[in-house]
């Protein structure tokens, strides 16, 4: 089994920096800083690597596109955790800061930038002291700060905490938010790449991108192109959770089949329960039946099975659960984290909500399940940024798929009340 | 000739017959202004403004009417409310309603109009008077259900309003 | 097809629109409608309503019209059943916790929701839930009232705070369906321009409290007329029913206003139904005073101003007018007094300012092409509220520099890339050396406050800019500093790799147009000087008067001294707003006949023997030339049964043998046009929409200042600078006002050094002492001065400032604890 992020990630104290450099940490900087930054953004790109956050945009493509010549740049690591499911960044920052702090320095050099900054999600502060003292350190032995290693490269990172708003996930909200100002999306275009952070070119990696990097300046891109399948190379934090019989975050390779995940690594379901569905990115992407199990767990492969890889939150559900139940719980958490900027979304999330919980309830009508079915429709891709598209998935996807499960429940509840 | 007289006395008969068809017949005419006759209950005679369950004023002063009336012959002024002190339940009523009767046609507009069916046109159809200036209805005039009808008829069979 | 140029299909309308713009207002210039909400012209792009949702092809998605830039071979689809789907959806959305107040909100009638929902929108709602409800009438300050349930969360209002007025007072407060609109703290959103939010509001939750439940927009009879406070004349919407003031909007002009108002502008019209109006004429001469007809009070006042004149020579009878009447009637005036009585005691102003400009004058709109934006003793925030808007905007949009020349620091030191703050009464000195500087010759800098570094620095940024407008305040500059900065401009002028123009900002409805009707008792109208017998008398006539006549100061002093006889006052209140208050008031008692010709009671008429009642703004017709020189129409709204005063100033002229017939303002206008050097273009027709700028005055060739001249007095006490507060309590803005909530207490502004010397500190009460003019003041120590001077706003009429103010508006003053 290969495993590049969760290697050592057991190994005693590896977060402070006598360990990590014990498990061959910041080695890779030597390696970089021989080269020019032109040539590590190549390695990036010929590794394949992909953004992990969600989207899965190819990361050295990113760091190309940065406008020509603009200074200063800035270097955001999205930390704001925040999706329900995902705890997968949690556990690196926890566990090994200096791996984060080794990616960032790479990157930042890579894209000639002097000045990164750590976004962590506001309910981080415990992580935020331990990244300030891996940050310590590293300034300490001259990793960061003036004239790294003597190579005349410059880089600062500043951490900051955000103040707990699921949008401020979304790469523009987190800009503006770490610029002091509400967390609302910003208008693209213009590209954060062309102007991101006090309107200068800034590149936005989530956390585990980042620290894929030293990997790859390490042992070279063919290698790391060489995991995975043809298109999704490497491998993938996935957070397990829900009915299995072991809940953790795994590193799995790109292409590894769900239903190994699920009862290879996760040992399986709880009380050996029939699986139902599950959701494979996060809640904020469609959910799928429990036949479609053996889908390989890659980008390309769950987009043909009508999902996303998202962020790697892999979500099994067992067959007591009734799936409207899960909507509901879904589209709660969104209409509490919908920023509000924009009207589907703020109203369309409230609507849904109340008439989830109408049928959850009992006072659910039959044109209600088509109703749903419109709002989602008039709500998908018509949002400003992808919050509104996240919370139309799983309730459009288990209208789809479930119909059955809204169906039994509105007969049940109306059984009851005549 | 003796054709002639038969034909005559026949279209007498024929007419005699109507007459007394008729004098047998209910009447159709009443004797007004002894008998007042029952106007059907959609009948659009003179305007009224509702009260509400509460007592207080329908009329929001929303203007709907007057700009509805084709003739224009309905003035509002409207005002906010004092929640201490309210005159209608929402947030402004009118502080001036007026309808020029003279100038009115009737028409029933403006109680289409209404969206909170204040004004209304009812069955009181006596509205000829020997004063022009008593056409111009205010509020006072028009508000006058659910308290006492404060109208009775008159000697000469008009409308006219009991303490002015 | 040039390069900035960008040809797209929207709707199989091919069209060609420059670089940069909107979808939605490309679609616009063809007449395709795309329905926004939270989109703005004068704001920018946000996209959070997604209304204007259109299909382009190519792009997967549904795109926002109000975000999309125009691209090269764009095919825009604004009809298809997509669009039309999304339409009704995103209405849905919006109306899903919009409450059905249509028949009570005030902005039913003109809604861009209630159309767009008529246009577009789904006929029924499926929402059978209860509607969320909220705060119906939550004020956001005495004059707003924000109705919460009515929000649709565009922004544009806090977008407008943040761009528009640069201060993010007005927020969105809380997240996702509970977002609403606020400040800070729930403090009272009362900036100097929080009206336009009501008027950008695209549904009734930000209503006027003044015009709240008054009327049906439907119902006003709107008359489309000019701002009467301040110098911009911005447009507005005057909106009346039944022949009561109900409310102001905004109009907009690009070339004035840029679409804004200031607050005063909004609400500062009570005056129009004030107690304090003078309704009808009143006249004291035959003893007792009583009221008589407007015609015979005018045939009254002329006969015995030409009775006095006749006696007593020409000279012996004098007009002040004021800056802040129309054209017509200043021109009318003039010309009363000049042609029918003989006299050229002409004047308007009791500061130094001469008609024409040694470079362009600038209309305000040129700043917006600007690249440096100096402003010479002006406060635009307090003086011009718009014209402080408009720099502000290009400013902070990055297309131009800002340099500040003051004697003490305003609001626009905040955006100022270069701020200079010269000794209060350095002014002088401080122009001449600049101009020295610019020609080459050493400028000398002593004991003005500023270096000769700092002097240079401004001279770079001028050198190196390619086009500059200066903007100054006359009013603001004492004794001869004026002729000093024309002096300078005239140096500016010169440097040949740059434009230049000037704005003559003072902060009067009409400063400009009284220059150029030639209320001056040395200029005829369009600035043709009396020296110039021959064209004089080409203009006005073989008998018009040439000898020079008093100005408005000299026209008080030979009061005092019993020279002058009469005076008749136009709109103007000597009593409170000249320099000297106290003293002027004796010496227009000393006079045999005081006729006021005003609006409201003054001081001045309290002291009249003839009153003549104006009508004034709202209720006359007129043109009024605004700073940039743009002539525009102001129009009446209010009915009334006084003569209008140009009527009232020609049936003087009649009495006195003039024949000239007028029937309306604009037979008068044309008068002007052919009379009035500059204006020739100007008739109804022309200044009908936008208005005209006019052709600037003839300017005299100022002689180089002499420098010995220009030093400042010196003087043991401190130098007063008499600084403007926009929402003054004077006669405008009464007791009544409601503004009142903006009003100030009096307060002096002091130098740290100079408040330790006299050992004061702030909040300390203190009197301020002129002669024996006492004014009461709070000590505020701030940096608004150099050491050796103290700003005093002007804050209200009774506070009495200008009696502190010595006749050429310098003065040295002691403070004292109260």
């Amino acid at each position: 089994m290969t495993q590049i992020l969760f290697k050592d990630i057991n190994k005693k104290d590896l977060h402070t920096l006598a360990v990590y450099e014990e498990t061959g940490g910041y080695k890779s900087l030597k390696k970089a800083f021989a080269k020019e930054p032109d040539e590590i953004i190549e390695m990036v790109k010929a590794s394949g690597l992909r953004g992990r956050g969600g989207a899965g945009f190819p990361c050295g493509l990113k760091w190309s596109f940065l406008a020509k010549d603009v200074f200063p740049r800035y270097l955001c690591c999205n930390a704001d955790e925040s999706e329900p499911g995902t705890c997968k960044d949690r556990e690196l920052l926890l566990k090994n800061p200096h791996l984060l702090i080794e990616g960032m320095i790479l990157c930042s050099y890579a894209c000639r930038i002097e000045t990164g900054y750590i976004y962590l999600r506001g309910e981080f502060y415990d992580l935020c002291e331990i990244m300030e003292k891996a940050l310590e350190e590293a300034y300490a032995k001259g990793y960061l700060g003036k004239n790294i290693l003597g190579s005349g490269f410059d880089l600062d990172i500043h951490t900051h905490l955000g103040a707990g708003a699921y949008i401020c996930g979304e790469e523009s909200a987190l800009l503006n938010s770490l610029e002091g100002m509400r967390g609302e999306p910003r208008m693209k275009p213009p590209f954060p790449a062309v102007q991101g952070l006090y309107a200068k070119p800034t590149v936005i990696n989530n956390v585990e991108t980042l620290c894929v990097v030293p990997y790859i300046v390490n042992e070279g891109a063919e290698k790391y192109a060489a995991i995975g399948t043809e298109k999704s190379k490497g491998t993938k934090l996935v957070s397990v959770s829900g009915h299995v019989k072991k809940p953790a975050n795994y590193e799995v390779v790109l292409g590894t089949p769900v239903r190994e995940i699920i009862y290879d690594m996760a040992g399986g379901m709880r009380d050996d329960n029939q699986l139902k569905a599950f959701i494979p990115g996060g809640s904020s992407v469609p959910m799928l039946r429990a036949d479609q199990v053996d889908t390989p767990y890659d980008y390309e492969s769950l987009q043909a099975a009508g999902s996303m890889l998202g962020s790697g939150a892999l979500i099994v559900l067992d067959h007591t659960v009734n799936v409207v139940e899960t909507s509901l719980r879904l589209v709660s958490f969104y209409m509490h984290e919908s920023c509000g900027k924009c009207t589907p979304c703020r109203e369309g999330t409230r609507w849904m909500w109340q008439i989830l919980h109408q049928i959850q309830t009992g006072k659910g009508e039959a044109a209600h399940v088509e109703e749903l079915l419109d709002i989602c429709d008039n709500m998908s891709f018509k949002c400003f940024c992808p919050l509104g598209d996240a919370a139309v998935a799983p309730v459009a996807s288990s209208i789809q798929n479930f119909r059955a499960d809204y169906e039994e429940l509105l007969q049940r509840m109306t059984a009851n009340t005549v | 000739m003796i054709q002639g007289a038969f034909a005559g006395i026949k279209n007498l008969l024929i007419g005699l017959g109507v007459t007394f068809k008729n004098m047998v017949t209910k009447p159709v005419t009443v004797q007004y202004p002894e008998v007042k006759r029952t106007m059907p209950e959609r009948y659009r005679g003179r305007h009224f403004l509702n009260r509400d369950e509460n007592g207080l004023e329908r009329c929001i002063g929303c203007s709907l009417c007057s700009i509805n009336c084709p003739v224009g012959c309905i003035h509002v002024v409207s005002a906010e409310n004092d929640p201490e002190n309210r005159v209608s339940p929402g947030e402004r009523y009118a502080a001036v309603y007026e309808i020029n009767l003279l100038r009115c046609i009737y028409c029933g507009y403006c109680e289409e109009a209404c969206p909170v069916d204040a004004v209304v046109l009812r069955e009181h159809y006596e509205l000829a008077d020997y004063d022009r200036d008593k056409y111009i209805a205010t509020k006072e005039d028009l508000l006058v259900y659910p308290k006492p009808n404060e109208f009775r008829v008159n000697i000469l069979g008009n409308t006219e309003r009991v303490n002015r | 097809m040039a390069d900035n140029e960008v040809t797209l299909t929207i709707d199989d309308q091919t069209i060609t629109v420059p670089k940069g713009t909107k979808v939605v207002d490309a679609a616009k210039t063809v007449g395709i409608e795309i329905p926004v909400f939270c989109y703005h012209e004068k704001l920018g792009s946000l996209g959070c309503c997604r209304m204007c949702l259109v299909e382009v092809e190519k792009m997967p998605k549904l795109m926002t019209a109000c975000t999309m830039d125009v691209g090269p071979d764009m095919v825009v689809k604004t009809t298809t059943e997509r669009v039309e789907k999304a339409q009704k959806g995103v209405l849905e959305f919006t109306l899903l916790n919009h409450p059905l107040d249509c028949p009570v909100c005030d902005k039913g009638g003109e809604c861009p929701l209630q159309n767009n929902t008529f246009k577009y929108g789904p006929g029924d709602t499926r929402m059978d839930f209860q509607r969320a409800n909220n705060l119906k009438a939550a004020p956001l300050s005495p004059v707003i009232t924000l109705d919460r349930e009515r929000c649709i969360a565009c922004q544009r209002c806090t977008r407008y705070s943040e761009v528009i007025e640069q201060d993010r007072a007005l927020v969105m407060l809380n997240r996702g369906f509970h977002n609403e609109v606020g400040t800070f703290n729930n403090e009272p959103y009362d900036t100097r321009f929080s009206g336009n939010v009501i008027d950008i509001c695209p549904v009734g939750a930000l209503t006027n409290t003044q015009f709240r439940f008054k009327a049906r927009t439907w119902d006003l009879t709107n008359s489309d007329t000019l701002c009467a406070h301040c110098g911009c004349n911005c447009n507005m919407t005057l909106g009346v029913r039944t022949n009561k003031f109900m409310r102001i909007e905004s109009r907009p002009n690009d070339y004035v206003d840029d679409g804004w108002i200031c607050d005063k502008a909004r609400w500062g019209y009570d005056f129009l139904e004030s107690k304090n109006r003078i309704m009808e004429a009143r006249t004291t001469l035959d003893g007792a005073s009583k009221t008589l007809p407007v015609k015979d009070a005018a045939a009254q006042a002329a006969n015995a101003l030409k009775k006095i004149a006749d006696e007593h020579g020409p000279g012996s009878i004098g007009f002040i007018g004021s800056p802040y009447g129309t054209n017509e009637e200043l021109y009318l005036y003039q010309k009363l007094f000049r042609q029918q009585l003989g006299t050229n005691n002409i004047d308007h102003k009791v500061y130094a300012e001469t008609p024409g400009l040694p470079i362009p004058h600038y209309d305000v709109s040129e700043i917006e092409t600007s690249d440096l934006v100096l402003v010479i003793a002006s406060d635009p925030t307090e003086e011009l509220p718009i014209l402080d808007l408009r720099i502000k905007k290009v400013v902070t949009r990055g297309n131009a520099k800002l340099a500040v020349l003051n004697d003490q620091s305003t609001l626009m030191d905040r955006y100022a890339h270069l701020s200079l703050r010269y000794d209060i009464g350095a002014a002088a000195q401080v122009f001449a050396a600049l101009a020295n500087t610019l020609a080459g010759e050493k400028g000398e800098v002593q004991d003005t406050g500023i270096t000769g570094e700092q002097l240079n620095s401004l001279m770079d940024m001028l050198k190196s800019s390619k086009k500059t407008t200066i903007i100054y305040n006359p009013a603001a500059l004492t004794g001869q500093s004026v002729d000093v900065l024309k002096h300078l401009l005239s140096e500016i002028g010169k440097i040949s790799s740059m434009e230049c123009g000037a704005i003559p900002a003072a902060p009067y409805t009409n400063a400009v147009g009284a220059l150029d009707m030639g209320v001056l008792p040395n200029y005829y109208p369009g600035g043709v000087p009396l020296a110039d017998a021959e064209a004089v008398k080409q203009q006005s006539g073989e008998n018009s008067p040439l000898e020079a006549g008093l100005s408005a100061m000299e026209m008080i002093e030979k009061a005092n001294s019993g020279e002058l006889k009469a005076l008749l006052v136009h709109r103007a209140n000597p009593v409170v707003d000249f320099p000297g208050s106290k003293k002027i008031a004796d010496a227009l008692k000393k006079l045999d006949l005081l006729i006021v010709h005003d609006m409201l009671e003054t001081e001045t008429s309290q002291l009249a023997g003839i009153v003549l009642p104006s009508n004034g703004p709202g209720h006359d017709d007129g043109t009024t030339t605004n700073i940039g020189g743009r002539v525009q129409f102001r129009k009446g709204g209010l009915k009334t049964t006084n003569a209008p005063d140009w009527k009232i100033i020609s049936m003087m002229a009649k009495t006195l043998g003039d024949e000239t017939d007028y029937i309306t303002s604009f037979s008068v206008t044309d008068e002007i046009a052919k009379m009035v050097p500059g204006y020739g273009d100007i008739s109804k027709k022309s200044i009908k929409k936008m208005g005209l700028a006019r052709t600037a005055a003839q300017y005299q060739n100022g002689t180089k200042p002499d420098s010995a001249k220009s030093q400042p007095a010196k003087s043991d006490g401190l130098k007063l600078r008499i600084a403007s507060y926009l929402f003054a309590h004077d006669k405008i803005l009464d007791a009544d006002s409601r503004l009142a909530h903006q009003f100030k207490p009096s307060t002096v502004h002091l130098h740290e050094d100079d408040a330790k010397k006299l050992g004061l500190k702030n909040g300390d009460d203190v009197i301020v002492v002129s002669g024996d003019t006492q004014v009461r003041a709070e000590v505020e120590i701030s940096g608004k001065c150099n050491p050796g001077g103290v700003v005093l706003p002007r804050i209200s009429d009774e506070q009495g400032v200008l009696g502190l103010a010595g006749a050429d508006g310098i003065s040295s003053v002691e403070i004292r604890k109260a």
